[in-house]
């Protein structure tokens, strides 16, 4: 049938590649297209009838039930956007697939067509509902999640999702499109349903302090393989493209005391780093008055050395001296020596004789002033 | 006049013939099957989408949904065997796959959920019941959910429907049990924080000691040293005293007495009480410069 050859661009009357008004309606919009066609009909409506004008009633006639005729075949052209697939259904059952284009199928009621958005990434978001407006509403109730050790763990998180693109594994199974419009109730809501109970099932099995730290990755993965392997048993034709998880935290009403053990960790660090900032003052100080102390000490033994040996270099000489002349020198040394000793001295001079009764009666104190008078 | 009425017959027979065709044909869509009943006697079944017929004004027909269905359960609040209790969002995916069981069994697709739900109820309570909780939330969930669709299953397709698959999508405690956890999760958050802080004095005392400790061993140390030093020099300074003096002793004490008196008296602040007879004026009463007596 011409009508099925959807391999080339045209239109069944071999016209022009020329998008349709609007969808499958094909009857708006199209005055040049339709003028020709009406131009062709007429003139074969004229060959037809060669009697010309004559019978007029039966000529309209025919033309108008070609015009219904041409309104009528042209309600199956359709154009397939680029981002979309062409599932085409007769009476109801599925025939085809067509790729992105301008289309024809059999008109209406006996072809109808549907034009999914197969390369949109749709979003379904867990946790946390965005509103028209942007805001950002919590959902505490889905995003609290028990762990595997009995903690709650608060998890917000994003499902990308679209319309498979892979090729179906058997011959017999319908085309990823297909299946999403003719085997699946809801499909938004069974996106959302089956990554909550995986996330759900993927984080009880995990414990509170892997998720929160460093094991997102892994639960990610593992969340995205549960989805799929659901949705692929639902035969839904929906391909998870990724989970993402935006956020994964204590609750708020514990989130503090998580904060405290980091902050603990934090005063650790800092009771070390003071504790080695004073050693690393104290020990080197220490290290310097070590060696002041020895340095003080070798000073010392070099002063008492050099002292001894100069006092003792002196006598030595001294003595040298005196045993070339013992008594002179003897005699010399002594009075040098009460000489500037007594120079310097209060002296009071008192004969054995006369002193004998004076003494008691000295007036010491007498001296003592004259003393302190000079 | 034959000519005039022609176009009347023609479109009289099209609109005849598109009302016949309209009662006798009607199409199956692939969401759907469908039932010919027979004054409400269901006569065929088209679970085939397609154009299909029936006999006009005697028979009609109804669709019934062929698709993956989703059975969304209220959340309630399950008892698992060790009596804790937990709050169970669970769903169901089903297909109905024997329309004429189930539109004899529940007529419309209403109750047939109402049925359904009805036994998923029981299936759900029936299997937690006879688990622990933590079986409920981590060990065993797929298998649980497994068990409650094949003790669904059966009722199911008593109804005409099959059960495609049971999950828990949520099982959370209920408020006042969730506080608990929040209580524990709590203090067990606050004795590790202790912990590490203590940890933290621990390892700074042990560092301000340990170096406190060094500080009093290098100082010793030194201090060790420098006694050693100290001494050594001291004796040094005995051996060069002793050597040098020991070549005279008596000059030595002579010359260290004078040395002495100097130091001991050169202050001037001493007072002298001498005689003249001593032996510093041995030649002061005498004018002839001869020492006396």
């Amino acid at each position: 049938m011409p009508w099925n050859d959807n391999s080339g661009n045209r239109g069944p009357w071999g016209q022009a590649p020329r998008p349709p008004g609007g969808g499958n309606n094909g009857a708006g919009g199209q005055p040049p297209d339709l003028e020709e066609i009406l131009r062709q009909g007429q003139q074969r409506i004229k060959r037809a009838f060669p009697g010309g004008g004559g019978r007029l009633g039966g000529g309209a006639f025919g033309f108008i039930g070609l015009v219904v005729l041409g309104l009528w075949l042209f309600t199956g052209v359709y154009q397939v956007e680029q981002d979309e697939l062409g599932v085409v259904t007769r009476f109801g059952q599925f025939v085809a697939i067509t790729q992105p284009g301008l289309k024809y199928h059999m008109p209406y009621p006996i072809e109808s067509v549907q034009t999914p958005k197969v390369t949109t990434i749709n979003e379904v978001q867990v946790g946390i509902t965005t509103s028209r407006r942007g805001g950002v509403q919590d959902m505490p109730g889905e995003s609290l999640m028990l762990t595997g050790d009995e903690n709650i763990v608060d998890i917000d998180f994003e499902v990308f999702w679209q319309i498979d693109p892979r090729q179906p594994a058997a011959d017999g199974d319908l085309p990823g499109a297909a299946k999403f419009l003719f085997l699946i109730d809801n499909p938004e809501g069974t996106v959302k349903a089956v990554a909550e109970a995986s996330m759900r099932e993927v984080i009880g099995r995990n414990d509170l302090e892997p998720i929160i730290t460093r094991n997102r990755g892994p639960i990610q993965d593992e969340t995205r393989t549960l989805m799929q392997e659901a949705l692929d048993e639902y035969d839904s034709g929906i391909f998870i493209t990724e989970v993402n998880i935006q956020k994964a935290d204590p609750p708020d009403a514990v989130i503090e005391a998580f904060r405290d053990v980091v902050n603990a960790a934090q005063d650790k660090n800092t009771a070390i780093n003071t504790a080695t900032a004073y050693s690393n003052e104290v020990v080197p100080r220490a290290r310097g008055d070590a060696q002041r102390i020895l340095e003080e000490a070798r000073a010392y033994s070099a002063q008492v050395t050099a002292e001894a040996r100069g006092q003792a270099d002196r006598f030595t000489s001294i003595r040298q001296e005196y045993e070339k002349a013992p008594d002179v020198t003897r005699q010399r040394m002594y009075l040098e020596t009460m000489e500037r000793v007594l120079n310097g001295s209060n002296k009071i001079i008192l004969d054995d004789d006369a002193g004998s009764g004076v003494v008691p009666y000295l007036p010491l104190p007498e001296v003592q002033r004259r003393r302190q008078g000079q | 006049m034959k000519n005039q009425s022609l176009p009347i017959i023609i479109i009289g027979a099209a609109v005849i013939s598109l009302i016949a065709v309209s009662q006798i044909f009607f199409t199956v869509p692939e969401t759907s099957q469908a039932l010919v009943l027979r004054f409400g006697e269901v006569r065929r079944v088209h679970q085939e989408a397609g154009l299909k017929w029936k006999y006009p004004l005697i028979e009609s027909y109804i669709y019934i949904d062929k698709r993956n269905l989703e059975l969304d359960q209220d959340q309630q609040e399950v008892v698992a065997a060790d009596q804790e209790r937990l709050i169970v969002d669970a769903f169901a995916r089903f297909r109905i796959t024997e329309p004429v069981l189930f539109y004899q069994s529940v007529n419309n697709e209403v109750v047939g959920r109402q049925r359904l739900s009805t036994l998923m109820d029981q299936s759900l309570r029936s299997v937690l019941g006879t688990v622990n909780t933590e079986d409920i939330i981590s060990g065993q969930r797929a298998e649980l959910m497994g068990r409650i669709q094949s003790s669904l299953e059966g009722g199911a397709r008593r109804l005409g429907m099959e059960v495609l698959d049971v999950k828990i999508r949520r099982a959370d405690l209920p408020p006042e049990n969730s506080q608990a956890v929040y209580g524990r999760m709590q203090s067990e958050r606050q004795q590790e924080a202790r912990q590490i802080r203590a940890e933290g004095q621990e390892e700074s005392l042990r560092i301000t000691s340990s170096a406190d400790a060094d500080v009093i061993e290098i100082k010793a140390k030194a201090e060790e040293e420098a006694q050693k030093l100290r001494g050594q020099a001291d004796a040094t300074r005995n051996a060069v005293f002793a050597d040098a003096y020991g070549a005279n002793p008596e000059f030595f004490s002579f010359y260290r007495s004078l040395l002495a008196y100097e130091q001991a008296l050169a202050s001037g602040d001493s007072t002298i009480v001498l005689s003249p007879d001593s032996e510093f004026f041995r030649y002061l009463g005498d004018i002839n410069g001869r020492p006396g007596r």
